[in-house]
């Protein structure tokens, strides 16, 4: 027979064995807190750390068992990837500013907590239809109130701070999953509605206010998901060719006429020679990056923590010089990972919803990676995005958590419970 | 959904774009960590741009030429061991690119791309390093340099090891005249960053002439027979090559001995060009060698566009002749052994942090430069050079084979000085060492260069046989 | 102690570095172990010329254009976009997407969308198909699942005794005692059928057996593709394929 001399023979490769992986990461973060322990200064309080890893890995347990245990899902890929990386955000946080590790183990939880929330709404396709036009009108509200109420911090104007600095909140970054979501459609609805009108207007809006705080980084990322998102829905080479276009006539026209914008890029590619002004951070982490070596120094012994804004803007550098280029550039591929999974399993979604969403919810997250990454290490023009899930931010983090719900949404095998317990 | 799924494609560039992108991070981070490393701004090493945190540098017979003390940097006791020193061991803020401390920061450090600075937290310093240099014997050849600008070098031309490096303008390390060095006018710092033996090249004068006998020897089967007829000057295509007095008629051996210009140049023109470049390029002009991890000055000897007086010019070692002196130490060397010179070095061994040698200076050897019949008859007639002529009184006990040089750097009269030389070496088996001596603008060889030498080679005599 | 806390301390960077990559690239690579589903889950026969479409998307698209999923291109009366068919928590629905001809289900114009049952006849233009489901699409999705499952690595289970044979590479199934699932029955070929890998999954092969291999039901000639819940019967043998 014709097949049996055809046929090639693949390696097999074993399912993810979600105990195994997390008492991995449990002992990772063990050692984290041993680290931590073992380096840190004076300012150290010991009960914060035992409290923050604590129950950080009772939530990562209590987690699993009861969606591995009890509700029998499948596939924890994704989430274990979310767990590890927040871990080592929690790491650094508690590491470098102790006193605010409380705040960023509350971001993980309300971060897991969106993620949870997000799955559910997404389980049902009507529902998530009847909510786009809210979340659309809820989002650009949002924008607007910010933009009126915000704090001005580092130059942009996108902090909501409320009860005296309790709680600050970066909108941008929650309407980041709230774009996505708006932006994604069911396959009738692309057909009856091919233009793409509607979203453009509602893109536009969001990009501009962006633009009015002066918040360019996340507007550069919201243009590339718009981009993303547009060709997806419509395949329209021409349209996406001249909104590229336009913007980037835009752009230069900006650099032209507003010489301090412009200003901002001039170390690029030149930061040894800016090295005591405008590059001292990206030099400091060029530096201390490679001090690292491959395993880094161990959590603590870095100097790269003492430069301005480390755990955000560096984020990139503090895991190369304490955690070691390997584990930083793994970190940066799974990423990766995770847009080529979202294309493979784009083709059986459930709806083209979900393919869109998951496709546009990973390339966010590796755009806004490569921002970070090549910014800070001068390969491209710095505009102070944070890392995706490593960086120190509460908003940031339930962005982060929201987008891999989109991302996870698109595998059928999320939501189908396709085992019964038998009846002895 | 086919079309979308098709669609999705398109972010496959986007991961190959990122991905290229951290390929290429990844490889400017390895081709940079080392100089990233050690910038001052990285306080693991640093603190207020002085390196700090390092490995200790002594010298052969271990007296502490730098090393780390309660987080500062501290060098040898004696300031006049700090100054012969200085080029060899380096400043710690890197402005000597070919000292120790600089070129080998990472080893000082303990830095390496696997473990980064690692080691140096752990125990506060990288590995130590102990020179072949002998503190003392530098200390004497500074001191006897006197006034002049200069470099001296003493090598072993058995093993290799570098015996004496010394280099002039030098300063304190440890009161740095920094006003001096910045505002000097009168020419007194000329230079002071730049390790002379290493990085200097200089016209090599009648020193040369050692090399166009070696040519002569290989290249005319009657050359010992031969007479020269010497009347003060040397006449090619109606101007002439100057010697210094006249010599009217005398050999090839007796030629060299008096260093006659006129015979030289009338043996490079019979040479001609070809020939003398080809011996130039067997003895590793134009080349680029490598010391420690120090690369050295190329010498230069190139008569693409020489007329015939510029050939006899380039016989005796002037027109655009320009040789490193480390690499005429290597070319006596091989002189003394038999045609083949170690490669120097003067790094005896590193231990890590854990006490562990990780490296140990091993003699390695050049490709042969001379025959050894060549160099066997070359070493004759330098022997004969300070028997005859230099007289060997001059070097007490020593058995010194050599020649002089009298460079001349101005054409004008009463331009500078010439560059003095003296490159030779002991021909006693208890003491393999050669030596070489450039004096800036010192004057005659025989005059300047040779107490010089005999200075540097008693003691290193003395401190050799102990 | 003090010894304790500095090897800890410099040991524990290689671990990390070790647990990080193993955690990082184990969900990775199991993040792209297994494929999509892809199958029939309907059935479209066209009644002009009884051919039949298969359905294989949760949402497919269908009109004259050429990036439409059902493309039918011989049909002047059909819209470029014309409607759309999707599997819904309901059942199956069928969307009017603006089409200038609309969309009849059994002769009825639907309005904007319409739900769709087994053997429905519906209409696009002057094209005229019959609907069939692929058991999909049913509000239980019971099939033949109860079977105890707590792991989701590749496996075979034989629903008699619901024992569970791990794949890993290729598995014989056969009287030879040298397979590697062996079943002693008169009606079974030595070698009976093998299931193995490929870069699409994993296969059903039948290796010219007497009496047959079948595939939910339908005579496997050449191989099959597998999926999760697939029912294999070998002789009166049936195996749980579960991935």
């Amino acid at each position: 027979m014709s097949v049996k001399n055809s046929k090639r023979k693949y390696r097999y490769r074993k399912p993810v064995n979600w105990t195994f992986l997390l008492v991995l990461i449990t002992a990772f973060q063990v050692f984290c807190a041993g680290q931590i322990l073992l380096n840190g200064g004076e300012k150290l309080v010991k009960e914060t750390i035992y409290i923050v890893f604590g129950a950080y890995i009772l939530v990562e347990w209590v987690y699993f068992l009861v969606f591995a245990g009890i509700l029998r899902r499948k596939s924890f890929e994704v989430e274990l990837i979310a767990f590890f990386l927040s871990g080592i955000s929690l790491a650094l946080t508690t590491s470098v500013y102790p006193d605010k590790a409380y705040t960023q183990l509350i971001a993980v939880f309300l971060g897991i907590g969106v993620f949870i929330v997000l799955l559910w709404i997404l389980s049902d396709i009507d529902r998530v239809i009847k909510l786009r036009i809210p979340v659309a009108v809820a989002s650009i509200a949002a924008l607007v109130f910010t933009l009126i109420f915000a704090k001005e911090i580092n130059g942009a104007r996108n902090w909501i701070i409320l009860g005296n600095g309790l709680l600050s909140i970066q909108t941008s970054e929650l309407i980041k999953i709230a774009f996505i979501f708006v932006g994604a459609a069911t396959l009738e609805n692309l057909q009856s509605t091919k233009l793409l009108t509607k979203y453009i207007i509602f893109a536009v809006a969001c990009i501009g206010i962006l633009f009015l705080m002066r918040d360019f980084g996340t507007a550069l990322i919201f243009f590339f998901t718009f981009v993303i998102i547009a060709f997806l829905r419509s395949g329209d080479i021409k349209t996406i060719f001249l909104i590229c276009t336009g913007a980037l006539m835009g752009g230069i026209g900006v650099l032209t006429f507003k010489p301090y914008v412009a200003n901002r890029f001039a170390s690029y590619r030149h930061v040894w020679e800016f090295a005591d002004d405008k590059g001292y951070q990206q030099v400091r982490l060029l530096i201390y990056s490679v001090s690292g070596g491959l395993f880094g120094l161990g959590l603590g012994n870095g100097k790269l923590r003492y430069v301005y804004a480390a755990t955000e803007d560096l984020a990139f550098g503090m895991v190369c010089e304490e955690f070691g280029m390997i584990i930083a550039f793994t970190v940066l591929l799974t990423f990766v990972a995770l847009v080529v999974y979202s294309i493979r399993y784009s083709v059986a979604a459930r709806s083209s919803f979900y393919a869109i969403a998951a496709c546009a919810a990973s390339a966010l997250l590796l755009f806004q990676t490569a921002l970070h990454v090549f910014g800070v290490t001068d390969l491209l023009p710095w505009t102070g995005v944070t890392l995706p899930f490593i960086s120190r931010g509460g908003s940031s983090m339930m962005c982060c958590w929201g987008l891999v719900a989109l991302i996870k949404a698109i595998d059928v095998k999320t939501y189908k419970r396709y085992d019964k317990i038998i009846k002895d | 959904m086919k079309s979308i799924s098709r669609r999705a494609w398109v972010l496959y560039l986007m991961t190959v774009a990122f991905i290229c992108g951290l390929a290429f991070l990844l490889y400017t981070f390895f081709l940079n960590a080392d100089s990233w490393s050690m910038k001052k701004a990285n306080r693991h090493i640093y603190s207020s741009s002085t390196l700090t945190t390092a490995g200790s540098i002594t010298d052969e017979s271990g007296a502490i030429l730098a090393a780390t003390v309660d987080g500062k940097r501290v060098y040898n006791e004696s300031k006049s061991i700090r100054t012969a020193t200085l080029h060899i061991v380096g400043d710690s803020e890197g402005y000597i690119a070919s000292g120790v401390q600089t070129s080998y920061k990472d080893v000082l450090t303990g830095y390496n791309i696997f473990d980064g600075i690692y080691d140096l937290k752990k125990y506060g310093k990288g590995s130590d390093i102990q020179l072949t240099v002998n503190a003392e014997l530098c200390r004497t050849a500074y001191e006897a340099l006197g006034s002049n600008k200069g470099t001296v070098g003493v090598y072993n031309y058995k093993t290799g090891e570098l015996y004496c490096v010394v280099s002039k303008p030098s300063f304190d390390i440890q009161n740095k005249p920094t006003q001096s060095i910045n505002n000097d006018k009168n020419g007194e710092y000329d230079g002071v960053y730049l390790n002379r033996f290493f990085s200097g090249v200089y016209t090599p004068g009648s020193t040369f002439k050692v090399i166009t006998a070696a040519s002569a020897i290989d290249n005319i089967p009657d050359i010992n027979t031969r007479s020269f007829e010497c009347k003060g000057e040397y006449k090619i295509d109606g101007s002439s090559v100057k010697c210094l007095s006249t010599h009217y008629t005398l050999g090839f051996e007796k030629a060299l001995n008096q260093s006659c210009n006129s015979a030289f140049a009338q043996i490079a023109v019979e040479l001609g060009s070809e020939k003398l470049t080809q011996t130039t390029q067997a003895l590793g002009f134009g080349k680029s060698y490598i010391v420690g991890n120090i690369t050295l000055a190329k010498s230069s000897f190139n008569l693409a566009e020489a007329s015939k007086l510029d050939l006899g010019w380039a016989g005796i070692g002037q027109y655009t002749t320009r040789v490193n002196p480390c690499h005429m130490l290597m070319i006596v060397g091989a002189v003394a052994n038999g045609g083949t010179s170690p490669v120097p070095y003067f790094i005896k061994n590193i231990t890590s942090p854990t006490g562990k040698t990780v490296f140990k200076g091993k003699t390695e050897m050049l490709d042969p430069m001379f025959t050894q019949s060549t160099a066997q008859k070359l070493n004759e007639l330098l022997r004969s050079d300070v028997v005859n002529n230099y007289g060997d009184y001059r070097f007490k006990g020593l058995e010194m084979c050599g020649k002089t040089g009298t460079a001349e750097v101005s054409s004008e009269d009463g331009g500078l000085r010439p560059h003095a030389w003296f490159v030779g070496f002991s021909q006693r088996n208890d003491l393999p060492l050669a030596i070489v001596v450039v004096v800036e603008n010192g004057g005659g060889g025989s005059s300047v260069a040779i107490p010089v030498a005999n200075k540097t080679m008693q003691k290193a005599e003395e401190l050799f046989n102990e | 102690m003090d010894f304790f806390l500095e090897q800890f301390d410099y040991l524990v960077r290689y671990v990390f570095a070790i647990i990080a990559v193993v955690i990082l690239l184990r969900c990775v690579f199991s993040l792209f172990r297994s494929r999509p589903r892809r199958e029939v889950m309907a059935k479209l026969i066209d009644l002009a010329d009884d051919s039949e479409i298969e359905i294989e998307n949760w949402e497919t698209s269908i009109g004259r254009s050429r990036s439409c999923d059902i493309s039918l291109k011989n049909y002047g009366t059909v819209s470029r976009f014309h409607a759309v068919l999707a599997l819904r928590k309901g059942g199956w629905y069928i969307f009017d997407t603006d089409s200038r001809t609309g969309v009849y289900l059994n002769g009825e114009q639907i309005r904007h969308a319409g739900k769709i049952f087994d053997g429905d006849t519906v209409s696009f233009g002057n094209a005229v198909m019959t609907f069939s489901s692929n058991g999909y699409g049913a509000m239980s999705e019971d099939e033949e699942s109860s079977v105890r499952d707590y792991t989701n690595a590749e496996r075979l289970v034989n629903l008699s005794d619901n024992s569970a044979y791990y794949l890993s590479g290729s598995c014989l199934i056969g009287k030879d005692s040298n397979c590697n699932i062996c079943l002693p029955m008169h009606d079974i070929s030595k070698e009976h059928a093998e299931v193995y890998l490929t870069r699409n999954g994993w296969m059903i092969a039948d290796l010219d057996s007497e009496s047959g291999t079948y595939l939910n039901g339908q005579i496997v000639i050449g191989a099959y593709p597998l999926y999760d819940g697939d029912i294999i019967s070998v002789g009166e043998y049936r195996f749980m394929f579960r991935e």
